[in-house]
């Protein structure tokens, strides 16, 4: 299992111009205490487990950029994309194994990874976004679909790092 | 107990209120859990001025204390206008107000936090523009409040820093330079869980003119908003629920939440804490009645009640009658609060020799052997789509059920275990009834297992039998079922 710090998230962001951070999986929110004092316009972090997802909120309450959000990751990343424009460059930290994934969709981590995806691509412009997803190497199944929603826009690479990171940044122009 | 004296031109008339059980005598006031102290201040209010039409000034015991009109009457010395009058220590014990307070500012009233006689005097004489002097009556100084007590009532300091912080802040807003306080809205801050939205948007319809223009809610729940069709406009709190386990406390909850909401809301609004004193098990009215007295429904006879009335809205399946189709919500996430696995079992393999079709929101694999079809339908819009597929629901005392029965009005059959059928069932027809074993223990608030025996489940679920029978009849009744 990665963690964000794996990354030189100041560096993406310089580089990208990143203005969000939105995190599937807060677990103990140690992705989002990396990012708080970074300078995001704002963080949304979702989990479906009630208490994890509380601690990091209530540790953050005073936060008006930062929003953890107690939620299935689709619907977490429903309320969490309301809130950021479409075209606002933002960072993805996905996850195929988080803690507080929903038991039922743990038996099938591929499904889940597939509809957040196409539902985070259905509602953004993605050309400025970056996505990393933590845990490639659980991944079962074909990921067709990841070269589907993002090819045309995207960099795809597998980092070995940890338990394997696909990321996929923007293509310059 | 609460009281009010009349004061009009030098008489004084005493009034005295019990916290009703049920029967709403004309001397019993609402036990609502959801209600401020404030509130009741203000039923008080209005009781006395409806009874006696010519008073000037109203005074009122703080609805905190255990006080009878006789009491009071012995502080009032010469106070002939607006005070409130305290112990030693500043803790109110009086409140003194024209009649003006009860008639064109009594929404204030409910943001007294009814603990300083400092803070609340202020607030008074902002609302009033006059002077509200603090009077100090010879009285022994009021002690410690118990953090609970065993009927229900919890009221510990904590909880009493929230009400004076709220206080607090809506005197800092009326004493702003100006007039712009008299158009603010009030809020409700009462966020917490599902059933809770679903309850007070029930209530929040049935209120001609509510106090509160305002409902602070989890944004988590905006699904739930959307369909519970509440008249309030809701204020979107980005925090997950309270926990029910009490790991964060109501009131460190509620300050979190004000930091959260963030300054904006704070200035621009009137907070109420609706979550003060009461445990909403203890008392014997609907939570929906709970809600609409804090909303400002005096609720002053039982006809008027939840229980007695049938609900605003109704549905009902429009597939064929056969075969009939029932959907169960049986787990409630702990054992203690789900229906017990060996009823469930028994239940579904009799449902099925009866050629009924059962499905059970959740992921239920041990049961797909009696045929009985796992659904997800924990979000609201798929459980709005499930319900609308079957002809009865048969719910646990949680939201599914609530939402079914308050939002959809769909045939309903609740079951409960640890927790009362009034408090959150109630108006029962030939589309809702409810099913208990009527144990002594009930309601015993278990959280983890049962109090009396230590096991997991509880025992005052009914067994399949008259569950079966509920289902059958109501079957039969409704859709013109032959089993």
């Amino acid at each position: 299992m990665g963690t964000l710090g794996d990354f030189n998230l100041n560096g993406l962001k310089a580089d990208f111009g990143l203005r969000h951070l939105v995190e599937v999986g807060t677990g103990s929110g140690a992705a989002v205490d990396l990012a708080a004092p970074l300078g995001f316009d704002h963080i949304h972090s979702i989990d479906s487990q009630h208490k994890l997802a509380l601690a990091t909120a209530l540790r953050h309450s005073a936060r008006q950029d930062i929003t953890v959000i107690h939620a299935r990751s689709e619907k977490g990343l429903k309320e969490a994309l309301e809130d950021i424009p479409a075209t606002a460059p933002t960072l993805f930290w996905l996850d195929i194994d988080y803690p507080g994934a929903d038991a039922r969709l743990q038996a099938d981590p591929d499904a889940r990874l597939e509809r957040e995806l196409r539902l985070i691509c259905g509602l953004r412009s993605m050309g400025q976004d970056v996505l990393l997803v933590d845990d490639l190497s659980l991944y079962k199944g074909d990921l067709a679909f990841v070269a589907e929603l993002l090819g045309a826009t995207h960099m795809i690479d597998r980092s070995p790092q940890g338990t394997g990171v696909l990321i996929a940044i923007p293509k310059r122009t | 107990m609460f009281c009010g004296l009349s004061m009009a031109g030098g008489r004084v008339e005493g009034f005295d209120f019990e916290v009703s059980k049920g029967r709403l005598a004309p001397n019993e006031i609402i036990d609502s859990s959801t209600s401020p102290p404030g509130r009741f201040l203000l039923e008080v209010g209005r009781r006395v001025l409806k009874a006696k039409p010519q008073t000037d000034l109203v005074a009122v015991g703080n609805p905190l204390l255990p006080l009878k009109s006789e009491q009071i009457a012995g502080w009032l010395g010469k106070g002939h206008g607006p005070a409130v009058i305290t112990d030693e220590d500043g803790f109110p014990l009086v409140y003194l107000l024209p009649r003006e307070m009860f008639e064109d500012w009594a929404r204030f009233l409910t943001v007294l936090c009814c603990c300083d006689g400092k803070i609340d005097g202020r607030l008074l004489a902002g609302v009033l523009g006059t002077a509200v002097p603090l009077l100090k009556a010879a009285v022994p100084k009021i002690g410690r409040y118990p953090v609970s007590t065993a009927t229900g009532w919890f009221q510990g300091r904590d909880r009493q820093n929230v009400l004076k912080m709220l206080a607090l802040n809506a005197t800092r807003l009326i004493e702003e330079p100006g007039e712009r306080w008299k158009s603010l809205p009030f809020a409700v801050f009462h966020p917490y869980h599902a059933g809770s939205i679903v309850f007070f948007a029930a209530a929040a319809r049935k209120v001609e003119t509510p106090l509160y223009q305002q409902h602070v809610v989890c944004s988590t729940y905006r699904d739930i908003w959307d369909y519970a069709g509440s008249p309030l406009q809701p204020v979107w709190l980005k925090l997950p629920w309270l926990p029910r386990d009490n790991s964060v406390g109501e009131p460190q909850y509620a300050l979190h939440s004000f930091e959260r909401l963030g300054q904006d809301v704070m200035d621009n609004s009137f907070i109420t804490f609706n979550r003060y004193s009461r445990t909403s098990g203890s008392a014997s009215f609907h939570r929906i009645d709970h809600d609409r007295f804090a909303l400002g429904d005096s609720l002053d006879s039982p006809e008027v009640t939840a229980q007695w009335q049938a609900p605003d809205v109704r549905g009902r399946c429009v597939l064929p009658a056969e075969p009939l189709k029932v959907l169960f919500h049986i787990n409630g996430g702990l054992p203690i609060k789900s229906y017990p696995s060996d009823h469930a079992r028994l239940l579904f393999r009799t449902l099925q020799g009866l050629g009924i079709q059962a499905s059970v929101i959740g992921h239920r694999p041990d049961l797909a052997g009696f045929g009985v079809i796992s659904v997800d339908a924990e979000e609201t819009e798929p459980l709005h789509k499930a319900v609308s597929e079957h002809h009865i629901f048969v719910g646990l005392d949680s939201f599914p059920h609530h939402f079914v029965r308050n939002v959809m009005g769909w045939p309903t059959i609740g079951l409960f275990g640890n927790t009362l059928a009034a408090n959150f069932g109630g108006g029962w027809n030939e589309q809702y009834r409810t099913l208990d074993a009527s144990l002594p223990c009930n309601p015993c608030g278990g959280d983890a297992k049962c109090p009396l025996f230590g096991r997991k489940e509880c025992a005052n679920y009914v067994g399949p039998g008259p569950l079966i029978s509920a289902i059958v009849e109501m079957g039969r009744r409704l859709y013109g079922f032959h089993a």
